[in-house]
Order: structure tokens, then C-alpha cells, then sequence
């Protein structure tokens, strides 16, 4: 009896895992989006693995191999953290579609770090992640009709409004938070910041073109009174 | 009209999700502009015994000239001291106060970063970073960070900025970092010393050898 309800509840979670996995807001092909799922799992058992190993107590005849071990394990989580936070996303965006998921990538790290820090603060760190997270669900958009439509003329896609909006309102959030940030920093962290200033340009042209479309089109099928 | 009446509720979630997108964003920090000048006070009488002669020996006060990593046959010293702080607290109390002043400026306590070890004298022995702090959890476009340590109520403190993480994180500056320390506690009503003790530590890219000294007491 007991299996049998184990069983039972083992399909449901399955069934639910494969439900969210086929969201189109988190990817196109479900076998990506659970990678890109697993990916930020690893990284953060490695974020965690790396926590715990600055708090753990170093004794002296451990002391060269603990620190050694702790420091090539810092190394590669920022490594990694930044390849997550610069690439990752636009990568993924462009191979898997789903803008919630691609706006995610970057900012899970620094959520992460931010949280176990008891750290609420817009720093130089959620500043970069906003601004690529939401390039990101950009390019997610744009990939998913390109896909649809099996050539670059996007416009030729039957875009879902619903994703549009959605991308227009991560991408507004982060560029209020960047609009503060920007505001307040001093100079030096501005010209840290100022590469980054070429990944709006993309989100930029990206939602531009696609309002544009949106309008134009709305325009077209106006009613015009007439029989 | 139904398409009308979609569209309006449409426009309506989406309103609603953005405002509440807002309200969840943090503030950026308060940080202090560290390129103003900081009004410069005569090194406090607790370290007149050590702004005469250089310090040339981790023995010769409480105070670290260089932290260390461990190595196979020892230690290798990595990066130099380049801030004294008296705290009026002793000990961990003290430590705290210097560390919560970085905290107003929303700097991350114990960020992404590698371990490292002080000479205590007192007790003999390399002792792990007791409290470090720094702009970003990781850094990943550049950061300015310390790592501090308190010897007999006197607070070491290493201060530098750290590159932007491609893939890793070099060292460009131990002046910068100092200049922001400088900056941020002068502006929270500490009195700061530049230059105030001879540490005999320079080291490329730019750091001359001596330490500022800021203290607590107004």
C-alpha cells in the first residue's frame, strides 16, 4: 500500500519536474533547460562546499593542504561565478530560448553569495548581473522566434505579447535598479560598470525593434469604423 | 472589446509586476568618494613608540607587516599591511567596530576570497584572517577589499583593490585601497594619519612602505 502511494507520488513530482522543465519562459527543449538547471545546482554545491571550508577550523599539521585546497576551490568558484555571470546567460539565451531562466543565471550566484553574507545592498556585483540577465532575456526572446520562424526575420513570428511584456518588465526593473546604482556610485566604480554600458545597447535594440513591430502591427489591424 | 479588456489586464499584471520588481531591488551602497583629501591628525600617543624608527621585524610590535600563505617549507608573505586601526575596544569587540563601519558603507563581510595568516607574536603562531570585508561577494567587474587581524587591541589591516575577475584576480593597486580605508573612516569621525608608521614593506605596483594609522578616540 505504502509503495504503491510512493510510487504514486514519485510519478507526480515527475510529472510536475517535466511540467516546469517544458515552461517556455525557462527554455525550448526541456533536456537544456534541465542542464542550465543542473549547472547553477553545481555551482552553487560549490559556492556552498567553498562557505563552509572558509569556516571550518584549520589545524597546523593540516594547514598547507586545507588552505591550499580552499584557495584553488575560491579560485575556480569566482572563475566559474564570473563566466556565469558575463557569458553564461547570453550563451544560454541564444541556444535555449527562456528569458526567465537566462535572466536567472546571473543572478542566482550573487543571490547566493549575497544571502549567506546577510548582504542586501545594489553593489557593482548585482549591477553587472542585472544588466546581462536582462540582455539575456532579450536575446531569449529574439531566439525563441528566430527558431520559429527558421530565419532572422523575427518580425515574421507569431511572438507570444505575453513573453514580450514579460521581457519588458525584467528589463524595466533592471534598468531602474541600474538607473540608482549609477546614481550614487563613485567615479572609479562607474568605470568599472562602463563596459557594460554595450550590453544595454543590445537589450536596447532588441525590446526597441520588437515595440516598434508591436506597434506597427497594432496599427494594421485597427478597426477603421468602416464596414 | 474582449481583446480590449485582455489587454488592459495585461497591461495592468505587468504594471504591477514591474512596480513590485522595484520595490524588491536593494539600494545601492552609501559609499564614500574616497579622491576628497582627508584632514590629516597627528598619529595618536598609543603608537608614539613606533613612529620613530621603521618596523622591521613581525616581533617588534603588534602590528603585521606582511600576511602570509602557507607553503610545503613555510610561509611565503603575499601582501603587505597598509592600515593600522585602534579600535577603543579590545579584541574581537574592537574588531567588530572597524568592521561595522565598513558595513554602513555596504561593504560584504567574508567574501569570496583566499585564506590567509598573521604573525602573532604573543602567542607564536600564524594565525587565520580574523575579519575581512569587501565592495562584492566575488568582484567579478573589480573590488576594494581587506583582511584584518587584532594583536593586542591593535587592528592590522590589508587593504588593496582587486582587478576585474578574467578569470582571476590581480592585484593593480594596495594605494587605491588604502585611499578608500582613508576616506571611509575619516568621513565616519575617525581620526586618520596618513602615513604615520614606517612598516619597511614597499612592494610593487605602488605601495611605498609605510602605513596610515586611524583611531577611534575623537
Amino acid at each position: 500500500m505504502s509503495t504503491e502511494t510512493d510510487s504514486h507520488r514519485s510519478l507526480e513530482v515527475r510529472a510536475a519536474v517535466s511540467a516546469v522543465l517544458r515552461h517556455p519562459l525557462l527554455g525550448l527543449e526541456p533536456r537544456r533547460t534541465a542542464l542550465a538547471g543542473a549547472y547553477l545546482l553545481g555551482l552553487i554545491a560549490m559556492f556552498l562546499a567553498s562557505y563552509v571550508g572558509a569556516r571550518v577550523p584549520i589545524s597546523d599539521s593540516l594547514r598547507t593542504p586545507l588552505t591550499s585546497g580552499l584557495d584553488t576551490l575560491s579560485l575556480l568558484v569566482i572563475a566559474l561565478v564570473t563566466a556565469t555571470m558575463l557569458l553564461a546567460p547570453l550563451c544560454y539565451a541564444v541556444w535555449n530560448g527562456g528569458p526567465l531562466l537566462s535572466f536567472g543565471l546571473p543572478l542566482t550566484p550573487v543571490a547566493v553569495g549575497d544571502i549567506m553574507a546577510g548582504a542586501y545592498v545594489l553593489d557593482l556585483d548585482l549591477a553587472v548581473a542585472l544588466t546581462v540577465g536582462a540582455s539575456a532575456a532579450a536575446l531569449a526572446l529574439l531566439a525563441t522566434d528566430v527558431r520559429q520562424v527558421g530565419s532572422v526575420r523575427f518580425w515574421r513570428a507569431d511572438t507570444h505579447e505575453d513573453r514580450l511584456v514579460f521581457v519588458t518588465a525584467i528589463a524595466t526593473v533592471a534598468a531602474v535598479g541600474i538607473g540608482r546604482f549609477v546614481g550614487t556610485a563613485p567615479s572609479y566604480v562607474l568605470e568599472w560598470y562602463a563596459p557594460m554600458g554595450v550590453v544595454w545597447l543590445v537589450t536596447a535594440a532588441v525590446l526597441g525593434s520588437y515595440w516598434l513591430n508591436w506597434a506597427r502591427s497594432a496599427w494594421h489591424t485597427l478597426p477603421t469604423g468602416a464596414p | 472589446m474582449g481583446t480590449r479588456r485582455a489587454f488592459l489586464r495585461k497591461a495592468g499584471l505587468s504594471a504591477v509586476g514591474t512596480v513590485a520588481g522595484i520595490t524588491l531591488l536593494p539600494s545601492p551602497p552609501d559609499a564614500t568618494d574616497p579622491t576628497g583629501t582627508v584632514e590629516a591628525a597627528e598619529p595618536p600617543s598609543a603608537v608614539a613608540e613606533w613612529t620613530d624608527e621603521p618596523i622591521t621585524d613581525e616581533d617588534d610590535a603588534p602590528i603585521g607587516r606582511y600576511h602570509y600563505e602557507p607553503t610545503g617549507d613555510g610561509f611565503r608573505a603575499t601582501a603587505l599591511f597598509n592600515v593600522v586601526v585602534l579600535p577603543e575596544a579590545d579584541g574581537d569587540r574592537g574588531l567588530e567596530t572597524v568592521m561595522s563601519v565598513l558595513e554602513v558603507e555596504g561593504w560584504i563581510r567574508s567574501p569570496e576570497e583566499y585564506t590567509r595568516f598573521a604573525w602573532d607574536r604573543q602567542t607564536e603562531s600564524y594565525v587565520r584572517q580574523q575579519a575581512t570585508a569587501a565592495q562584492a561577494y566575488y568582484g567579478v567587474n573589480g573590488r576594494r577589499h581587506v583582511r584584518c587581524w587584532s594583536f593586542e587591541g591593535v587592528v592590522s589591516m590589508q587593504a588593496h583593490e582587486d582587478s576585474a575577475a578574467r578569470p582571476t584576480h590581480g592585484v593593480p593597486s594596495y594605494q587605491r585601497g588604502r585611499d578608500t580605508i582613508e576616506a571611509i573612516f575619516d568621513g565616519a569621525g575617525w581620526r586618520v594619519s596618513p602615513d604615520a608608521i614606517d612598516l619597511a614593506n614597499a612592494k610593487e605596483p605602488d605601495h611605498d612602505g609605510v602605513a596610515t594609522v586611524i583611531a577611534e578616540d575623537p
